[in-house]
């Protein structure tokens, strides 16, 4: 049986890759796994793999249709989660059309970092917005499981808007009560 | 009972007047063919085609049923039950409430009898808690209807409630096979929990038959021949629970009859020897005859109670499943503690509001006094608590707590989360003083509806007496001589803390008056110096201002609120109900004239002869508007009083809201429990709002409001421990009592008796015909 144990850091030219490759080195003990910086070549890798030597994790360079390969990899059954970034750099393409189209179509945690983010060398909390409906209730399962067993702190957002917003709220100091239990019961 | 076919007057008669009654089944014998002759078969009546030999077939066959010891046939009628099929964990904790049964003493989930990871299987014995102070939690006991089979999302679960005779069906696909159950709490006998399992042979292994409860530690456990037990113990008291079980092979199947029975006491653990006894005596009943036992029951309790609308069938099956909750929620012998959820959830902690005396009791003081009578003896139970409140606050009488569970003491928690995860004061338990009021109003409405003047000038009176010098303490007179009670939290908790609310002060002087009354009546034994205390409320309550302005109608709700920012929540909210404080913030809407429930509006609803007569419009005209029904007890008073003002499609939108705010989880929480508070408000909607039936003056006074959409309505009462029915259409009004009683029709009065009066419409008036 193979384990899920490296967390793929898709790195592309660009500013955001080292703050890609500091996250994922960061979540890595959450998951038990260990960092493999992933390149698909589009104009060189020069400044991706110096990246990923300078912060000693392997490196893989592939070639082809970024979205294509980097699902292929993220297919591996040894692929536990994917951190990608945001490019900083302007391009003709609108930013973060790749982060949201690996998000959106694979099965496996896909972390997105902003190209200015200054990851924490250790994750101690995290912050979950999510939806409320069942679906992502499941979602929320799964961060549950990995949280639990990291000894992460893991506060939930719902924001309300005026179509979500609940009809009563009676007692505050039992509704809130009653709610939570069901909510973590889900 | 056998009807013969080809007399269609004797079917309807009888079906009218017995089948509520008889727990058994009724069949029409279609002696003329297929088809029958055309006899108009009732809710309730098989056709069966064939005469005699057909009804040979029928016992036979229940014979034979009765010999293999086969499940009843789960074929409750259409608008006698709640059904629910399929698998869906996201929900499976609000199915869980929904289907829950109880007897008024003890509550059991309607979890799956096989297992299933997302069933949150528990059962609760009402008035036994666990904990201290705002911690004080309903005890959860142990578990008594699961088997060793196990459900995935691939099964299928199909429930159906039968709110008839209060028996719950399942048939759930399991992992050994289709396991299939029928369980009832014996309201009989309350306490005992009855369930005949038909399931594949070797789900029942070699387990105990009592599961512990998830939420609290088993104190000990044991088995004797026949009969397992456990003990669950509280902070002070516990319940033990004892299962007799009976295992019968069935083919390759196999049929378990279990009964357990549960004890429960505030004072210490109850030992085994009682409930094991039961249990036994109860198996020694059998499933069959406590089966018969329990819809005879039930059939009693409907005909106490039932409301019957024509035109409106899902509003008929959710009005029925107000009813069963209610009658279901309240034990009718020592005391009831009616906690928020009654007995169909551990949510809100069981703990005892306003809900029970307000909303809950008036349902059971008019059709089943014993119980109202033992939800008054929760109270009476506690005075001492009260009165120490009262004295600790530095006033006298009686203060009783916004949050009451066991010792009387109050249970508000005083800091919460909200849901948005702040932390919040809660300052009800400090502030919302109509609580006081309130209960003596409930031992009012008891007496009104029973006519108990023992009640009243004995055991009762202090809740009347003690509560009216805790407001003779509280209220301030100005200098000029006008009385004041400062820093209040209204049923409207979007404001806090307000000086003068209205609701408050007319509760309170209604509570001054009737409580000079009762002193000055003589009938209760006081020390000397009770007239001088009775000219002193009097004069007290005569000072109350009340926010009135005679030139609009209009009760301020409490000092100030007419110079709050003019929100009105109808046109500023994307809908109704909601939310308010959620929507806007907490501080946006306290310093706006939005508010969260009726709060001059239950003045015109629970004291109509104390708010000046002709100020219900002008006050639904300005208050309903700013009204944003975020709380759950809103809808159904609304309901009421717009039937009241004959705005009929106003009335029926908030009438539906409340009848299904559990059936659709329209809070969000049902899954912790049901709102009986809500339920008690459907009634009071059907009863005062529509029905116009409300005891005054020791008369019953009947003016009903009839919606166009309806057909008729029919509703059943106690009045003066006398049984009544009205029942009124478009055209005519009936009333039949079982013994003379007197009523006002129009301000006319009347006495009825079993030969019933009858009025027919004449323009706009009722009319005597018979």
């Amino acid at each position: 049986m193979t384990y899920a144990n490296v967390i793929i850091a898709a790195i592309d030219n660009s500013l955001a890759a080292r703050p890609v490759v500091l996250t994922a080195i960061a979540l890595a003990p959450i998951f038990g796994a260990s960092v493999e910086a992933v390149h698909v070549a589009e104009d060189g890798c020069i400044t991706a793999r110096g990246c990923a030597v300078a912060l000693s994790v392997p490196f893989r360079r592939l070639e082809g249709d970024v979205h294509s390969r980097l699902t292929e990899v993220m297919a591996e059954d040894s692929v536990a989660a994917l951190v990608v970034g945001v490019r900083s750099l302007p391009t003709r393409r609108r930013s973060g059309h790749l982060a949201i189209a690996l998000a959106s179509t694979l099965d496996k945690p896909v972390v997105v970092v902003p190209p200015q983010a200054e990851p924490v060398a250790i994750i101690h909390s995290v912050l979950l917005a999510i939806e409320g409906t069942p679906s992502k209730a499941r979602a929320l399962k799964r961060v549950v499981t990995i949280a639990t067993g990291a000894d992460l702190r893991l506060t939930v957002v719902h924001v309300d808007d005026a179509a979500s917003i609940p009809s009563f709220s009676d007692q505050v100091q039992h509704e809130t009560e009653v709610y939570t239990r069901e909510f973590l019961t889900r | 009972v056998l009807v013969a076919d080809g007399e269609q007057e004797r079917v309807d008669l009888w079906t009218e007047q017995l089948l509520a009654r008889l727990p058994g089944l009724t069949i029409a014998i279609a002696s003329h063919g297929p088809g029958g002759s055309g006899v108009h078969l009732a809710d309730g009546v098989v056709r069966l085609d064939g005469a005699q030999g057909a009804i040979d077939a029928v016992l036979a066959d229940q014979l034979g049923r009765r010999r293999e010891r086969a499940l009843p046939i789960a074929a409750p009628a259409p608008l006698w039950c709640l059904v629910s099929e399929g698998v869906d964990g996201h929900h499976e904790r609000v199915k869980e409430a929904l289907f829950a049964i109880a007897d008024g003493r003890t509550g059991t989930s309607a979890a799956p009898v096989p297992t299933w990871t997302a069933a949150h299987p528990w059962v609760i014995v009402g008035g036994v808690y666990d904990g201290e102070g705002p911690e004080t939690t309903l005890l959860t006991a142990p578990i008594a209807c699961r088997l060793n089979a196990t459900i995935d999302a691939t099964n299928n679960i199909r429930r159906t409630l039968d709110l008839r005779s209060g028996l719950l069906f399942e048939r759930a696909d399991s992992d050994r096979g289709p396991v299939s159950s029928v369980r009832f709490s014996r309201l009989a006998r309350p306490g005992t929990v009855v369930m005949r399992v038909r399931c594949p042979d070797g789900a029942r292994g070699d387990e105990s038959a009592l599961e512990a409860p998830a939420d609290h530690a088993v104190f000990d456990e044991g088995a004797s021949a026949k009969a397992s037990w456990m003990r669950v113990g509280a902070t002070a008291g516990g319940v033990t629970a004892a299962a007799w079980e009976l295992v019968q092979p069935a083919g390759d199947q196999m049929t378990v009859d279990r009964i357990a029975v549960y004890c429960g006491d505030t004072a210490g653990v109850p030992e085994v020897a009682e409930p094991i006894a039961r249990a036994r005596d109860a198996g020694a009943i059998g499933f069959d005859r406590l089966l018969l036992e329990q819809r005879e029951a039930w059939a009693r309790r409907w005909d106490e109670a039932d409301i019957m609308v024509a035109g409106d069938d899902d509003l008929q099956v959710a009005l029925r499943f107000s009813l069963f909750q209610l009658m279901a929620s309240v034990a009718d012998e020592g005391e009831a503690a009616v906690g928020a959820r009654g007995l169909s959830g551990p949510g809100y902690r069981g703990h005892v509001f306003w809900d029970a005396d307000t909303f809950v009791l008036p349902f059971l003081a008019a059709t089943h006094p014993a119980a109202a009578r033992a939800m008054l003896e929760y109270r009476l139970r506690r005075l001492r608590a009260a009165r120490d409140i009262a004295r600790h606050l530095g006033r006298q009488g009686a203060r009783f707590p916004w949050e009451s569970a066991r010792t009387g003491l109050d249970v508000t928690p005083p800091f919460a989360r909200d849901r948005a995860g702040r932390v919040v004061p809660i300052r009800t338990g400090l502030l919302e003083d109509h609580i006081v009021a309130d209960v003596a109003w409930a031992a009012w409405n008891y007496f009104e509806w029973t006519g108990d003047e023992a009640f009243l000038a004995g055991p009762g009176a202090p809740l009347l007496v003690e509560t009216a010098r805790y407001w003779a303490s509280r209220v301030r007179v100005d200098g000029d001589g006008q009385a004041h009670i400062f820093g209040v939290i209204g049923p409207d908790e979007y404001h806090e803390p307000v000086d003068d609310n209205a609701y408050t002060n007319v509760m309170a002087r209604w509570n001054l008056r009737r409580a000079a009354d009762l002193l000055d009546s003589g009938a209760v034994v006081t020390d000397e110096g009770a007239g001088e205390e009775a000219d002193a409320w009097r004069s007290l309550a005569d000072a109350l201002i009340d926010g009135f302005d005679a030139d609009t109608g209009v009760y301020e709700q409490f000092a100030g609120f007419s110079d709050l920012e003019p929100l009105v929540i109808a046109e500023v909210a994307p809908r109704r109900p909601i939310a308010a404080d959620l929507l806007l913030g907490a501080e946006r809407v306290h310093a706006a004239q939005v508010i969260k429930q009726a709060d001059v509006l239950m003045l015109h609803h629970l004291v109509p002869e104390e708010v000046v007569a002709g100020t219900l419009e002008p006050n639904l005209r300005y208050y309903e508007p700013r009204t944003a029904h975020g709380s759950s007890l809103s809808p159904a008073v609304h309901a009421s009083l717009l039937a009241r003002a004959r705005d009929y499609d106003s009335a029926l939108k908030w009438l539906r809201v409340a009848a299904r705010l559990d059936l659709d989880d329209l809070t969000e929480t049902t899954a912790g429990g049901l709102h009986v508070a809500t339920m008690g408000g459907v009634w009071q909607a059907m009863v005062y709002g529509f029905a116009g039936a409300r005891p005054a003056h020791a008369r019953l006074e009947i003016d009903p409001r009839l919606p166009p959409s309806w057909g008729g309505l029919d509703v059943r009462v106690r009045f003066h421990g006398s049984r009544v029915r009205i029942r009124v259409d478009h055209d005519d009004l009936e009333v039949v009592a079982e013994r003379p009683i007197p009523i006002t029709v129009e301000s006319r009065p009347y006495v009825v008796g079993p030969e019933g009066v009858v009025f027919h419409r004449q323009r706009a008036s009722w009319e005597v015909v018979r």
